[in-house]
């Protein structure tokens, strides 16, 4: 199989999905002649030409709406933020007419739209750059959330979610772009919803999902070192949320630790750490972990960026606190757990 | 940030209750400040903070165990430690009054404590309102399943999770054999048993499980510390030591007489008891006979130096045996206070563990409940223990004819290991022959 990048594979969807079907194109700002902040859309105005990728002001509100109208009409618009943080500016779009028109149409108007962005902490970007806004969108019925964590995946599921006739929040990682890995070389479709297991393990399940999945795997195998078997299961969406796949390896494992970049308070997070409680609640072994970023706009300075994040350590240390037994040294915090 | 964490207070301490705090979070400590009371196996200590700071977290609550070594609390050192802590006015909305605020009347059952000794009398329940999870057996869904499928009472397990938590593993291995469970690969055994190096292996710590009950029961509760850790040394003592038992039977007709001369000339507070005065023989006697002043290690007999005397005080849950050390030396009437004072102190749990170890022989007597006489079971690593009965006023014969007499039994029970019939014998007879002639205990 040949081995490409995060980036490349996007771009690969987007070519696949815009030969596949005409009424795909591509829309927002810098898509075209700069061809991507990222460079996801490079050579595609060349390929497509200006009709399929259409460059825009700044005007997220804007462009959005257009991204609507334009699949209320039957087209497949592919609408792409140069980061997550810009469509909040385009929140009621997204919100109410995208999530809501199929519905409060009595399902005339299907939204077969694609909401493309870099989702998450950057270096450096400070406070209104550098968010992770997945818990948003999981929040608003209507809309699919999708966070590949793979080359394989952002190829499998871009195309999938180009094909879905739902509005679907596509969140790519900034720092995953030049992530590589095998990818098939034939068509290569992943269904929305459908977890991965990145790992077997008997101990304790790692639920997570976009950067953090890949952070986790690096954790595990930190853990393996100590003897200690962790599963990596990652999600790939949130909406549609695989709870087959959590329950079954909860039933595995009898621990989980539930891992997101995300702030903590009113996350998917929690939510699927009260999914686990709900399906495999006999089975528990441990109180189940989740290991967030806290609950403060990103920080500038490196040193406290790095401490609002988690990281293999604390993701360790979640696993080892979902595990300890009496005579295992104490992992950090464990302690507050017994006040 | 400096923990403050269970203290080792004993070789054979393993785990610590925390009793009460005596400060909470946000309050001030000064260095060597006791912040807590804890119950060890066998008494309540305090825990005094390493350095001056503030109380920043309390990480166990009242009423509950952890093992030695466990964090109990997080004091900061200084001012402003920014370890983010909330200011101690803000906590004390949400948590609990302190314990020192508490006015003396809030805890009527103890309304015969003066309110000075309240806060330090032991406490093995917290008070009520105060901590709603001792009852509780806290295992895991998954444990409590298991244990359902297997029909296993889950209050017969020692749980090796979190907080003591019973966890999966914990259930599996009762299930398989009683035997303690290991951690995954890779991390130290779980609950590292360290046995007296005196002393032969210890059994199982693992209780065996509960059989199910024959008929009703009027009420369970987990074994208390000190309770458990009676069981496991007396367990131990009774399987692993030879014991044989001599009794003697002592005329006290001259004791009695000399001991009311003596305590008519002393005030109330340093009148001696009849035990005081079985302790003295015994201290006088103990030096002549060395194996009966010795212990057991591995293949060597230990003799050890000085005579110090366990004496057995009856609690309302359980019992404890302060030592009177270096007995050979002192005169009855300062083992005489020494033991009332201790005595006094073992009742209120307020022993340290120096007090309770270290004996090298002990004194057992029931005669106060008109026991005739018993046989007592030995205090590893002690060779012998010594169990006195009643005085007795019966018929004696003297000079071919019946005349009344007072007598008192005593019976040695010995560890055959170490000490072999015809020197505990000489013992008992030397025993007698100073408490036959009593003069020689009021020294």
């Amino acid at each position: 199989m040949p081995v490409i990048t995060y980036r490349e594979a996007l771009r690969r969807a987007l070519a696949e999905e815009m030969e596949h079907d005409p009424g795909v194109f591509i829309i927002g700002e810098e898509v075209a002649e700069y061809q991507g902040t990222f460079r996801v859309t490079e050579g595609l105005l060349k390929r497509f030409g200006p009709q399929r990728v259409v460059d825009t002001p700044i005007s997220e509100e804007g462009f959005t709406a257009l991204g609507v109208g334009a699949a209320m009409a039957g087209l497949r618009p592919v609408v792409e933020y140069m980061t997550i943080n810009f469509c909040l500016r385009a929140l009621d779009m997204i919100f109410n007419h995208a999530a809501k028109t199929y519905y409060m149409s009595n399902g005339q108007f299907p939204i077969p739209m694609v909401l493309r962005a870099p989702n998450g902490k950057g270096e450096r970007l400070s406070a209104q750059h550098s968010q992770s806004l997945e818990n948003l969108f999981a929040h608003m019925p209507g809309l699919k959330v999708v966070l590949p964590s793979t080359p394989a995946d952002a190829l499998g599921l871009l195309k999938s979610a180009i094909r879905d006739d739902n509005p679907v929040v596509f969140l790519e990682h900034a720092a995953l772009y030049n992530l590589k890995g095998e990818v098939p070389e034939e068509e290569h479709l992943v269904p929305l919803g459908s977890a991965a297991l990145r790992r077997r393990g008997k101990d304790c399940t790692l639920i997570s999902y976009s950067r953090m999945a890949q952070v986790c795997e690096h954790a595990a195998g930190a853990l393996a070192a100590e003897g200690v078997d962790a599963e990596v299961l990652d999600l790939r969406s949130l909406v549609p949320l695989d709870v087959e796949a959590i329950r079954d390896s909860v039933h595995r494992t009898h621990r989980a630790v539930v891992v997101s970049e995300a702030t903590r308070t009113g996350s998917a997070a929690a939510e699927i750490a009260t999914r686990v409680y709900e399906v495999a609640f006999d089975e528990l072994d441990a109180p189940v972990e989740i290991v967030a970023g806290a609950d403060v706009p990103m920080p500038y300075a490196r040193n406290v960026e790095r401490l609002a994040v988690p990281d293999e350590a604390a993701i360790e240390d979640a696993v080892r606190r979902a595990i300890w037994r009496e005579g295992a040294p104490l992992p950090r915090w464990l302690k507050e757990q017994h006040a | 940030m400096p923990e403050i964490s269970m203290p080792k207070m004993g070789d054979a301490m393993e785990e610590g209750t925390i009793v009460r705090w005596l400060k909470r979070e946000g309050d001030p400590v000064a260095e060597e400040e006791p912040i807590a009371e804890i119950q060890t196996e066998k008494a309540n200590i305090e825990i005094n903070a390493y350095q001056a700071g503030t109380l920043t977290k309390i990480l166990v609550p009242e009423g509950q165990t952890v093992p030695v070594g466990a964090p109990i609390a997080i004091v900061n050192g200084g001012a402003g430690d920014g370890s983010g802590a909330a200011p101690a006015a803000e906590k004390s909305l949400a948590g609990p009054p302190p314990v020192e605020q508490q006015p003396p009347a809030r805890t009527p059952q103890q309304e015969s404590v003066p309110p000075a000794r309240a806060e330090r009398a032991p406490a093995p329940q917290p008070p009520p309102g105060r901590g709603p999870q001792s009852e509780r057996v806290k295992a895991s869904p998954m444990a409590r399943k298991m244990a359902a499928q297997h029909g296993i009472d889950l209050a017969q397990i020692h749980g090796t999770g979190p907080g003591g938590r019973i966890v999966e593993a914990d259930v599996e291995a009762l299930r398989t054999r009683g035997a303690p469970t290991q951690p995954p690969a890779g991390y130290p055994p779980a609950r590292v048993v360290s046995p007296a190096p005196t002393s032969a292996p210890r059994p199982a710590q693992a209780p065996a499980p509960a059989a199910p009950p024959t008929g009703a029961v009027a009420s369970e509760r987990p074994l208390s510390p000190m309770r458990k850790t009676i069981a496991s040394r007396l367990t131990e003592s009774k399987q692993t030591i030879p014991h044989f038992y001599l009794t003697s039977d002592i005329d006290v007709e001259p004791l009695v007489t000399l001991r009311a001369q003596f305590n008519a000339l002393q005030p109330e507070e340093r009148r001696i008891s009849f035990n005081d005065l079985v302790v003295k023989a015994c201290a006088l006697a103990l030096p002549a006979f060395p194996p009966l002043n010795s212990q057991l290690a591995g293949a060597t007999i230990r003799t050890m130096a000085g005579v110090h005397i366990g004496v057995a005080v009856a609690l309302n849950e359980g019992l404890i045996v302060p030592v009177i050390r270096d007995c050979q030396t002192k005169s009855l009437t300062r083992i005489a206070a020494e033991i009332r004072e201790k005595a006094g102190r073992a009742r209120q749990g307020r022993l340290t563990p120096d007090e309770y170890s270290g004996g090298t022989f002990t004194v057992s007597n029931l005669g106060m409940y008109d026991v005739e006489q018993f046989a007592a079971v030995i205090n590893p690593p002690e060779p012998a223990i010594l169990a006195v009965g009643a005085i007795r006023d019966e018929p004696v014969i003297r000079d071919g004819k019946v005349v009344p007499g007072q007598r008192m039994r005593v019976t040695i029970a010995v560890d055959h290991r170490i000490v072999d019939g015809a020197v505990a014998a000489r013992f008992l007879q030397e025993l007698k022959r100073l408490i036959q002639a009593p003069l020689s205990l009021f020294e």
